[in-house]
């Protein structure tokens, strides 16, 4: 049986860790970053359509809308 | 009511293409909608206070003449057709319809009128081409006749598309004179617009490869 060295273990952990901190964000993940963002949890921002349209219609208002993106920068 | 719309390109993501479907074009852009999702207003002064409650003045001028219109009320009927036209609210063939049914506009509104419908055609004819290699080929043709009948649209966004169609119609064709000149208007028009400068950049460098060969 071969044993494997205390020097490759590390190796392999360590490629094995940056490999993790490399991988590609999913576009769900950068969402949920988007939405984390302070200006949006305290700005008071409605990020539901229908919900927006709904609470404009019975307060009477017009929509303000900020487009952003969240797949790139 | 503030409403953020995030494009996330997730499969299925609800309303993900709203920003192309009101217009947009680029990130961020900030608009008015009423709460039907009708553009009311594209914003594009400054990021003050000021400059928010002073289009909202504008909005609220806007909204007030769409509710006269809905009460009856013939005399602004061209004035609200020309801000509608503005906010890209119909395609060619549903403006043309409206436009028929029309009776109080004035000279001044007629001019105007059909100055933004040379607009909404290249618009109408762009977005419906899509990708469409055929359709796009069979716009440009469009285009080029329209040139021809001096109807050439006056925005930027509109005049980029149309330009550009001519140019890949030419190119087509094998007209390296029509592909000359229509480069030399895209330049002349949109040339000095910042968001343009790359695409007038290929154009060029498609046009020297196009004489050379």
């Amino acid at each position: 049986m071969r044993l494997v060295t205390p020097m490759k273990a590390a190796t392999v952990c360590l490629l094995l860790a940056s490999s993790v901190l490399a991988a590609p964000q999913s576009l769900e993940d950068k969402y949920e970053q988007k939405l984390a963002k302070r200006f949006v949890r305290y700005g008071g921002w409605e990020s539901d359509y229908d919900v927006a349209r709904a609470r404009a219609k019975k307060e009477d208002k017009v929509l303000f809308v900020y487009f952003s993106r969240s797949y790139a920068p | 009511m503030p409403f953020l719309h995030i494009t996330t390109r997730i499969d299925d993501h609800p309303y993900d293409s709203l920003l192309r479907e009101k217009g947009g074009t680029g990130f961020p852009t900030l608009m008015f909608l009423d709460p039907g999702g009708r553009k009311l207003m594209r914003y594009r002064g400054p990021r003050t206070v000021k400059g928010f409650e002073e289009s909202l003045g504008d909005v609220e001028e806007f909204t007030a003449l769409l509710k006269r219109a809905e009460q009856g009320d013939k005399k602004v009927a061209g004035k609200l057709f020309i801000r509608q036209l503005e906010l890209e609210w119909f395609s060619f063939e549903e403006a043309t319809r409206r436009y028929k049914k029309l009776t109080k506009v004035s000279g001044k509104e007629k001019k105007q009128i059909e100055s933004l419908l040379v607009d909404t055609e290249v618009r109408t004819i762009t977005k419906d081409a899509g990708r469409d290699e055929d359709k796009c080929l069979s716009a440009g043709k469009h285009f080029l006749g329209m040139w021809k009948d001096k109807q050439i649209p006056g925005s930027d966004a509109q005049l980029y598309s149309f330009w550009l169609f001519i140019a890949n119609y030419a190119e087509e064709e094998g007209d390296k004179k029509l592909f000359k000149k229509t480069v030399a208007e895209f330049k002349k028009s949109v040339g000095t617009n910042r968001q343009y400068r790359k695409a007038l950049k290929v154009l060029e460098e498609r046009l020297e490869n196009f004489t050379r060969s």
